[in-house]
């Protein structure tokens, strides 16, 4: 077994290798002036169960062509099994037509990954449960609630928090960790603008008066949705508001927006490189690292 | 896109592509590397483009990368009026690489040029895209030279070539390339060339940079992808286009 990464997430694949007791096999990523990228194996995958890293966040699109080339490159140089560990999966919010006119992008992606040759796809979180379906190929879809719920039972024990989707989609997720944990939880509905992507309006479903809030959610880019949901609860009468969220994408100046919230800690995981800038003192990055090497092994 | 259109009920997707990114990485020239021109065209195929429609892709072999219809066109026809209003006399046609032979030959019989010739070019792979002319076949003394090549990128090739045709006696040095990218400091090293005028087209379209430099033309290559798409859409022979 070899593992290979591309440039998206490195930090990760060595630590997945790890758990294998491997070394992250060397690939070169060559970019021509042009911009267009050269792919070179640096070792020999002949007749080899290949994993191979690479996460799709922002360059989206430059993530998802290194990994097609590189995925070429595995199958055209003999490798018997490509398993993908895409622990973000980019496009999955485009998984159905918004509107008339558009295409379905994560099904074109989908299509791609599995007609270059990968064999199996393990992701983390995906947008909806229904993602896996697209694909034809067995693909996984993966879940860092167990590492926030270590987290939160070390973090709060002994207080009474109360757990919070910070919108209707998240209802699944938020009832998962909620039996988890046995901790009750609540709701923020939200209206979303689908012309603009905007946020219009949001209320409260439920009590949340005197407790810590714990808002759990896939993602976090803009970091808006957290933030005003943060205040939503804290008008409510939450004592203080927590963040986690599986994908830290962190877009433009997520990060400066979220540590001068009233957010007191933010809670993300390693499926995206956060890279050094974004960093900021409430953030908290827990590793998904052996939940995907387990199911790798699996 | 070529999604949104299947899904919006389009009969048939033709994917007008002039210049067709990847098409470079045409083969494995060495181990452990992707195809990575098969890998761009055959996704097209995937997504659901049921034609394609290039302009001098860069290795017409890549045609069969895909199952479907691929037509490519040359940028010959919309160059040589261009090329004729420069009154070159005593002309010979260059290619800037082994490669190119086949495309100057062409050139050199629309043009009914005296001669041809061929600069060698020796480019390092594990060096990454560093190439610098060496040596060449035919005689240039004296005469004018114009070197014919399917793209500029980095401008490296026919800078060189231009440099070495006039250390080997050619009087005015032209180029014409079908895809113009002038990326990287390409334009410095035009400038800085023993190069008179580049002559490109309209394929990608130029920043402003590009659009004012001094030695750099521009043809439109509009017309005849119009009239190739008119051909595709009639049942016209596209290889009447082509061949002239």
């Amino acid at each position: 077994m070899l593992i290979f990464s591309g440039s998206s997430n490195k930090p990760l694949a060595q630590k997945v290798a790890k758990y294998f007791g491997k070394e992250v096999s060397p690939l070169e990523i060559f970019t021509f002036p042009d911009g267009e990228k050269r792919v070179t194996l640096g070792e020999r995958a002949v007749g080899e169960t290949v994993i191979l890293v690479q996460s799709t966040n922002p360059p989206v699109d430059a993530n998802y062509m290194e990994l097609f080339l590189m995925v070429d490159a595995l199958k055209r140089s003999g490798a018997e099994f490509v398993k993908l560990l895409m622990p973000y999966m980019g496009y999955q919010r485009q998984d159905h037509i918004f509107r008339d006119g558009e295409g379905v992008s994560l099904e074109i992606m989908a299509k791609i990954i599995e007609a270059v040759g990968v064999s199996e796809v393990f992701a983390f979180d995906v947008h909806s449960i229904k993602i896996p379906e697209i694909f034809t190929i067995p693909t996984h879809n993966l879940s860092a609630l167990p590492i926030f719920a270590e987290k939160i039972k070390e973090s709060f024990s002994g207080q009474e928090p109360i757990l919070v989707s910070p919108d209707m989609g998240g209802i699944r997720r938020i009832k998962e960790i909620s039996e988890m944990l046995n901790i009750p939880f609540t709701t923020i509905v939200k209206d979303r603008d689908l012309n603009t992507g905007n946020i219009c309006d949001s209320k409260l479903n439920g009590e949340v008066a005197g407790k810590q809030a714990l808002m759990i959610d896939d993602m976090m880019s803009t970091g808006e949705t957290m933030i005003k949901a943060a205040d939503l609860l804290l008008e409510n009468g939450a004592t203080g508001v927590f963040a986690f969220a599986t994908h830290a994408i962190l877009s433009g100046i997520a990060s400066q927006k979220l540590q001068e919230s009233k957010i007191e800690k933010v809670f993300v995981t390693d499926t995206v490189e956060i890279p050094d800038e974004n960093l900021f003192p409430k953030l908290e990055i827990v590793s998904i690292s052996k939940i995907a090497a387990d199911a790798i092994l699996e | 896109m070529i999604d949104a259109a299947k899904r919006g009920s389009a009969s048939e997707v033709i994917l007008i592509t002039p210049y067709f990114g990847y098409s470079r990485q045409d083969r494995k020239e060495m181990a452990r590397v992707p195809i990575s021109s098969a890998v761009v065209a055959s996704l097209m195929e995937y997504v659901g483009a049921d034609r394609i429609l290039t302009l001098d892709i860069h290795a017409e072999q890549e045609e069969g990368f895909i199952q479907h219809p691929w037509d490519n066109i040359y940028a010959t026809y919309a160059f040589i009026p261009a090329i004729k209003k420069k009154k070159l006399e005593n002309l010979v046609i260059v290619s800037p690489d082994k490669g190119g032979v086949p495309r100057a030959t062409f050139y050199q019989g629309l043009l009914k040029a005296s001669e041809m010739a061929i600069v060698y070019k020796e480019r390092d792979i594990s060096a990454n895209n560093k190439s610098e002319a060496r040596a060449m076949v035919g005689d240039v003394r004296g005469k004018n030279a114009l070197i014919v090549d399917d793209l500029i990128g980095d401008g490296g090739t026919v800078a060189h070539a231009a440099n070495h045709l006039r250390e080997k006696g050619a009087k005015r040095i032209f180029a014409c390339a079908t895809h113009g990218l002038f990326s990287g400091d390409a334009l410095t090293k035009i400038s800085n060339s023993a190069l008179e005028k580049v002559i490109v087209t309209d394929s990608v379209n130029h920043r402003a940079e590009v659009l004012k430099h001094p030695k750099i033309e521009i043809v439109s290559i509009a017309p005849l992808m119009a009239e190739a798409i008119r051909r595709i859409e009639t049942g016209d022979s596209i290889s009447s286009l082509i061949v002239g």
